[in-house]
């Protein structure tokens, strides 16, 4: 952070007036403590996966979110068997071993960016199922995420929660550990509409966003209000 | 007699603290289940698509990739 307030107000320094003669204005100290406060400011701050108290449930607690997980354990055994044998690969299992067998040999950021990427070019669909409720509950029913399988998705497409589980499960596949991943849900104010993203744990405790629009968001990302995140341990709640 | 009150004094307290604590799990579970609720039905369908400029070009990355849809080509058209 502190890195990045200088290189700000490095750049804001070498600013040339724009009329000859004119006198340029040089920022100090105070515009150096406003550019520190406005990029710490939760509109900036990234996800962290250090949150004290955010832990809400198991992951056992969100009934669509844990019938993905045994779905998914199904699904394991198909892609255990395609992983061992090619031959037993059919449809879209064929090019998952594909990237999966050459991820293998890339470094973290590389298979980071190959996920992103190969998850990315999937077919967007939206994916909502009803809730019934009970009558205690208000007897109507609503609708509530379906979260798909890695198989399921790239079958079928998926909204944005299924390419963050996509990516999730795969990354899984290539040694990503669960507690370094969770899918996080926000309020994204670029598009005005709740998102779901990928974050990967970093050493330090920050976070890496894996977007479906390509990019890899590292140090800052602007624009998210995260509402909560889920992997296969748990669900983090990150609203007050 | 006076060990005999504190006993069942002693037993009335305990009893009243377990059910106490009984009664705030009940309450957590209860806020769980509500604010679990509440998340489920979010609807999370932002549409972000793939741009070229988002991440730069690899060429090693590309060709997996092209190699994999090729792959995923072959099978659905058999």
């Amino acid at each position: 952070m502190i890195a990045v307030v200088l290189s700000v107000h490095a750049s804001l320094q070498s600013i040339q007036p724009l009329k000859p003669g004119s006198k340029a204005v040089t920022p100090g100290p105070k515009t150096l403590v406003i550019l520190y406060l406005l990029l710490a400011s939760p509109a900036f701050a990234g996800y962290r996966f250090d949150t004290v108290g955010s832990y809400l449930a198991d992951a056992s607690a969100l009934p669509a979110w844990a019938h993905t997980l045994d779905r998914h354990s199904s699904d394991k055994t198909l892609l255990k068997d395609c992983l061992a044998t090619k031959e037993t690969c059919t449809g879209r299992l064929k090019g998952l071993r594909h990237v999966i067998q050459k991820g293998a040999q890339f470094d973290r950021e590389d298979q980071l960016r190959l996920v992103n990427r190969y998850i990315n070019k999937r077919r967007y669909r939206r994916d909502r199922s009803k809730l019934s409720l009970s009558a205690a509950e208000g007897g109507e029913a609503r609708l509530r995420n379906q979260w798909s399988t890695l198989l399921e998705f790239l079958k079928r497409g998926g909204d944005c929660e299924d390419y963050a589980t996509a990516k999730y499960f795969l990354l899984r596949e290539l040694g990503f550990p669960a507690e370094d991943m969770r899918i996080v849900i926000s309020f994204d104010r670029s598009v005005r509409a709740h998102h779901a993203v990928l974050a990967i744990r970093q050493p330090d405790e920050s976070s890496w966003l894996l977007e479906t629009d390509n990019r890899i968001l590292k140090s800052r990302q602007p624009g998210y209000r995260f509402i909560y995140a889920i992997n296969e341990f748990g669900i983090w709640d990150h609203e007050e | 007699m006076r060990k005999m009150i504190l006993a069942v004094f002693g037993l009335a307290a305990g009893l009243a603290w377990a059910q106490e604590s009984n009664e705030t799990n009940a309450g957590e579970d209860n806020s769980v289940d509500l604010r679990v609720s509440v998340l489920e039905v979010i609807d999370v369908t932002a549409e972000k698509t793939p741009t070229a400029a988002a991440d730069e070009s690899d060429a090693e990355l590309d060709a997996i990739l092209d190699e994999a849809e090729a792959l995923e080509v072959d099978e659905d058209s058999e």
